[in-house]
C-alpha cells in the first residue's frame, strides 16, 4: 500500500526555514534554538515508512559531518547545498549575536 | 585520562534521582522538538549515559507507518539506520512491541544476522551497552515509544545502580511518549484543519458505521458523505477512510 506525503507532517513554522525536494520525498526544517541549530529531517519514500529525525547541533563541524554522512545528498545536491548555506548563516548569525553581547 | 564513574556510584549520589526527575519535569514546558531534545540530552547527562534516542512509531498499519526520532546522540547513527531501513528488523524495537518491561540490550538476543548488524551499528555510536525502555499505548492504539539509553562503557547498566536508573528511565520514556502524542495531536488538528464535522465523520468510521448509516444519522446523502471522506483523506494524506479514522485515533483526535 502506498503512503502519500501528509502536509500536516511538516507544519509551517514562522520561525523556521523549511526546505523541500521538488519530488516531496525529503524535507528539512531548520531554525536556531536555545541549545543550538535545530534540524528536522523528514524522508518519505514511496511504499516505505515516513522517517522523521529531530536533533540539535551545537557546532558547525558537527552539522557538516552529519550532512557529509547523509546518502541523500547525492540524490538531492541542490537541496543540500541550500541546507548547508542556510545553516551556515544561522550559525554565523548566532555567533554575531554572541559577539555583540 | 579521567575515569568514568560506574552507574552504581552515580546512583548513590544524593542528587541523582532529584536531578533526573527535575529535568524530566521540564518536558511539560517544552513547546517544540528542539526543547524536547534538550530535555532528553540533559536527562541523559544526569543519568550518566552517553547517548539517548527516543523513537515514536506506529506499528501494524502500513498506511501511515512513521518513525519519529528525537536524537540526543550522534545523529549519523540514525542516517545509517534509516539508509538500511532497519527499523523493521531492529531487535530493540521488536522487543518493545511485545514487552512493557525495560531490558538491557545484552538481554535481547538478536535472532538474525541483520538484527546483529543493527546492534553492532549502535555500538559504534555510543550504544556499546544499552537500556531499552518501551513506552506502550493503551487499548487498541498502536502508536508506541521506545527510549534507548546508551553508554560507550560495556556493561554500564549491569551494576547495582540499574534498579534506580530503570525507574527513572521508565518515567522519562512515558513522559516523552505522552509529550509526543500531545504534540502530534495539536499539529494534526491545526495543519489538517479538521472541523467538528470531520471529527464526527471520523468517529462514525471508527465505530464501523456504513456510509448509508452515517448519511441517515447526519441527514445527508451517501454521495455527500463519501465526498467529505475523500477530501478529509487528502488533507490527512491517507489512502482511505479507515486509515483516516485510525490515524485520528492514534493521535488522540477522536
Amino acid at each position: 500500500m502506498s503512503t502519500t506525503f501528509a502536509a500536516w507532517a511538516l507544519a509551517h513554522r514562522p520561525d523556521a526555514l523549511t526546505l523541500r525536494s521538488t519530488d516531496g520525498v525529503l524535507a528539512f526544517t531548520v531554525r536556531w534554538a536555545a541549545c543550538g541549530l535545530f534540524v528536522e529531517r523528514v524522508l518519505q519514500r514511496p511504499k516505505a515508512a515516513r522517517v522523521v529525525q529531530a536533533t540539535v547541533f551545537d557546532t558547525p563541524p558537527s552539522f557538516q559531518r552529519w550532512c557529509d554522512a547523509d546518502p541523500a545528498r547525492f540524490e538531492y545536491p541542490l537541496l543540500y547545498s541550500k541546507l548547508r548555506r542556510d545553516a551556515a548563516e544561522l550559525f554565523a548569525g548566532h555567533a554575531d549575536a554572541q559577539a555583540a553581547g | 585520562m579521567q575515569m568514568r564513574k560506574p552507574l552504581a556510584e552515580l546512583a548513590r549520589e544524593p542528587a541523582f534521582s532529584d536531578n533526573v526527575l527535575a529535568t524530566i519535569r521540564l518536558l511539560a514546558r517544552a513547546t517544540d522538538e528542539a526543547q524536547a531534545v534538550d530535555v532528553l540530552a540533559a536527562a541523559c547527562e544526569h543519568m550518566g549515559t552517553d547517548a539517548a534516542a527516543f523513537v515514536s512509531f506506529v506499528r501494524d498499519d502500513p498506511s501511515h507507518e512513521s518513525f519519529r526520532f528525537l536524537l540526543a546522540c550522534d545523529p549519523v547513527w540514525c542516517l545509517e539506520y534509516e539508509r538500511r531501513a532497519w527499523y523493521t528488523d531492529d531487535p530493540w524495537l521488536q522487543y518493545s512491541l511485545n514487552h512493557t518491561e525495560p531490558a538491557r540490550g545484552e538481554d535481547i538476543l538478536p535472532g538474525t544476522a541483520q538484527q546483529r548488524a543493527v546492534v553492532e551499528l549502535a555500538a559504534q555510536f555510543d550504544f556499546m551497552s544499552a537500556l531499552i525502555v518501551p513506552a506502550p499505548s493503551s487499548g487498541a492504539l498502536t502508536r508506541m515509544g521506545v527510549l534507548c539509553l546508551g553508554s560507550s562503557v560495556p556493561a554500564f547498566f549491569n551494576d547495582d545502580g540499574y534498579l534506580a536508573l530503570k525507574v527513572l528511565a521508565r518515567s522519562l520514556a512515558m513522559e516523552l511518549h505522552e509529550w509526543w502524542i500531545a504534540r502530534i495531536k495539536n499539529e494534526l488538528i491545526a495543519s489538517a484543519r479538521l472541523t467538528d464535522e470531520d471529527l464526527t465523520l471520523l468517529m462514525h468510521e471508527r465505530l464501523g458505521h456504513s456510509t448509508k448509516f452515517i448519511a441517515s444519522k447526519l441527514d445527508m446523502s451517501p454521495n455527500s458523505i463519501n465526498s467529505r471522506f475523500q477530501r478529509m483523506n487528502a488533507k490527512l494524506g491517507v489512502p482511505n477512510r479507515k486509515s483516516a479514522a485510525q490515524l485520528a485515533a492514534e493521535y488522540g483526535v477522536i
